[in-house]
């Protein structure tokens, strides 16, 4: 019995010990700062925070979000320039040229939409008598509903497309003016996300179809949705004139350029000469179509820039080698962006190019 | 008894460990207009423990900090330093070319006959490094949380005679060493002034290095991110945190970036998700250890 009443002695002195320790206990306006008290740097009234608002720091925020779509007939879709979200309808009544909503994608995730081109023709892809309607679950014969879109990881994938996973993402949408809306894409770890194009069917996929296997690549940035991205269809009989004109193969695949006469729009920019950023000039793989044509049809082999449909296709193209640009055709406060390129077998790889800002100039392109 | 019962005056403030996402915006260079996700280079971040009355708010300050990408090529002190390096004091945007120049391979691709093995990899290596710094300080690079200072260096000379931190293209040894010279002097004087070197990334040239926002490194594609700070202030039982940005020398909070209101303590560990009111995509995580007199846990 004394050893047990020793115990509880000690026990009750160490725990006085223990909370003496503390001897600074500051009210409500100051903080403990290096064992003193000290007063707030700013105090904000919140008498100035209007209904539904709340006081986050020193500015009255909304208490909800600003709108709420209905999810059985609309999707939301803000604008990352103004925060405006708008609800678009998921209908048909405005055809085509209504609007394609773009909403923002889950967390640590990224959507890309955009409209798909007939790579030859330069044309807006679409089924015939398009009326904004999504593509039947069962591909159609041809048109943007026989097609399939994977996400990539687009380094992953140039470096092998062969054991290259597909990235996870929402249900893929399309529809038959050809807008499409790959949502909720789970990036890998290279910088860039690619887009893989092709036949839906599998017995389509490769040069038969609608389509050759067509790859483009995009800035990965997450938890951002990527709007009016263009993606393309390259037909065989499009390739097949290329090669027949003096070009390479499908076979050995292409890097195709595409270089844009400015900051946005789809002006083509001719007497652009393809450069690799760390070899220059190649002159023995670049490609470029006839001068005045406007289309994407005949390599012109005498020519050594781009014509008028501002296009140039590139063969042997590596990941080792650098980044891909150009030469020609802008001012002196512009220079042309550059891109990684590769060439792999069986696949056109697509990449616009534009005019950005010379290193400490401003480009008014 | 009593000496083991006797208490350590220890450290009573917080140790913060804070996740800032990839979204968060840098500082631009100095002189240079800040792009879409930048800021003014002249700017500065503060944390702010917030205390919520019914009728007001009080924003206690708790630390100040800057983010940068962790390379600048327009920074004229963005030089190799230190009796290891190959050209001290050079700029290294002028690297490779010295090293080509060095070798006598301008390009490694395709170096003379006559090079020697050493050579040719010399040739190649600063080629990578090259690369390296290009990716690292691009828009996909690193970006990391830097001590603040309202300092900056001398004025860039107009050519490589003048007075001042001779222009990056003058690569003679004599340049060389009055830039050595000029910015070591800078960081000196001003020892919060922080300059990021690609040769080492958590181990900036000057000033203070806290960590990284989140993201990717380039070169090798790991995930990169986190950031560590040991504030005065005790901070149990604050009612909200903020992140704002605000130019250097000038008064209030200045423009909230993010906020939000803390979990409740689970091992003595407070966990605050913070968010951007404006940008959804924009937000940080905050875990804080407060009052590490009374930690029992961790430290």
């Amino acid at each position: 019995m004394h050893n047990r009443w020793m115990i509880v002695v000690a026990g009750g002195l160490l725990a006085v010990l223990e909370t003496s320790c503390k001897t600074t206990d500051c009210g409500d306006g100051t903080i403990e700062r290096g064992g003193t008290c000290v007063p707030a740097e700013e105090v904000v009234g919140n008498a100035m925070c209007g209904p539904f608002t709340e006081l986050a720091g020193d500015q009255c925020v909304p208490m909800f979000p600003p709108t709420e779509c209905d999810p059985g007939s609309t999707t939301a879709d803000t604008d990352p320039a103004t925060g405006v979200t708008t609800c678009i309808g998921t209908g048909t009544s405005a055809g085509c040229g209504g609007a394609f909503a773009c909403p923002a994608p889950a967390a640590g995730r990224q959507t890309i939409c955009g409209q798909l081109y007939d790579f030859e023709t330069s044309t807006r892809f679409q089924g015939a008598s398009p009326t904004g309607a999504q593509c039947p679950t069962t591909p159609t014969a041809d048109g943007p509903c026989a097609l399939g879109i994977r996400a990539y990881d687009a380094v992953e994938f140039a470096t092998n497309p062969a054991t290259a996973v597909p990235r996870t993402t929402a249900a893929v949408y399309i529809d038959d003016c050809g807008r499409y809306r790959v949502p909720d894409i789970e990036p890998g770890t290279s910088p860039f996300i690619g887009l893989g194009i092709d036949d839906a069917l599998p017995a389509n996929r490769g040069p038969a179809g609608v389509t050759n296997v067509v790859g483009v690549a995009t800035p990965k940035v997450v938890d951002t949705s990527t709007r009016e991205f263009e993606a393309f269809i390259v037909k065989m009989s499009t390739t097949t004139q290329w090669q027949t004109s003096g070009g390479p193969s499908i076979a050995a695949g292409y890097y195709a350029m595409v270089f844009r006469a400015a900051s946005t729009g789809m002006g083509a920019k001719p007497g652009v000469t393809v450069v690799n950023q760390a070899m220059g000039p190649i002159m023995a793989n670049d490609f470029y179509f006839t001068p005045a044509q406007t289309t994407r049809q005949t390599v012109d082999v005498a020519q050594n820039a781009t014509g008028a449909n501002g296009t140039a296709l590139v063969a042997g193209a590596a990941l080792a080698h650098g980044g891909y640009s150009g030469v020609g055709g802008l001012p002196a406060e512009c220079k042309w962006s550059g891109h990684p390129g590769v060439t792999l077998a069986g696949i056109v790889f697509i990449q616009v190019l534009r005019p950005v800002n010379q290193t400490g100039m401003t480009c008014p392109l | 008894m009593v000496a083991t019962g006797g208490c350590v005056d220890g450290f009573r403030g917080s140790n913060l460990q804070l996740d800032l996402s990839r979204a968060t915006p840098a500082q631009a260079s100095p002189g240079a207009t800040p792009g879409p996700t930048q800021l003014p280079a002249n700017a500065h971040f503060t944390l702010y423990a917030i205390q919520s009355a019914d009728d007001r708010d009080r924003l206690f300050e708790v630390e100040r900090f800057e983010i940068h990408p962790i390379v600048d090529l327009a920074s004229p002190c963005f030089i190799d330093v230190g009796e290891h390096v190959r050209f001290s004091g050079l700029h290294v945007s002028q690297f490779a070319a010295q090293v080509a120049i060095d070798t006598g391979i301008p390009d490694y691709r395709n170096p003379p006959p006559e090079a020697t093995e050493q050579q040719k990899i010399d040739a190649a290596t600063a080629a990578q490094r090259m690369a390296n710094i290009a990716a690292l300080g691009g828009g996909t690079g690193i970006k990391v949380v830097t001590s603040v200072s309202e300092g900056g260096y001398p004025a860039v000379a107009a050519d490589c005679t003048s007075a001042g931190i001779p222009p990056a293209t003058c690569t003679d040894e004599d340049a060389n060493a009055r830039r050595l010279a000029a910015c070591q002097g800078a960081w000196t004087a001003d020892p919060t002034l922080w300059e990021g070197t690609d040769r080492v990334l958590t181990a900036p040239l000057a000033g203070t290095t806290f960590g990284l926002v989140d993201g990717t490194n380039p070169i090798n594609l790991a995930p990169v991110g986190g950031a560590q700070l040991f504030v005065d202030e005790d901070l149990t039982g604050m009612d909200a945190f903020a992140i704002y940005w605000q130019l250097d020398g000038t008064d209030g909070p200045g423009t909230l970036l993010l906020y939000g209101t803390p979990h409740g303590p689970t091992r003595g560990v407070v966990h605050v998700e913070l968010t951007s009111p404006a940008n959804p995509s924009l937000t940080a995580d905050l875990a804080i250890f407060a009052d590490l007199g009374q930690d029992e846990v961790t430290f």
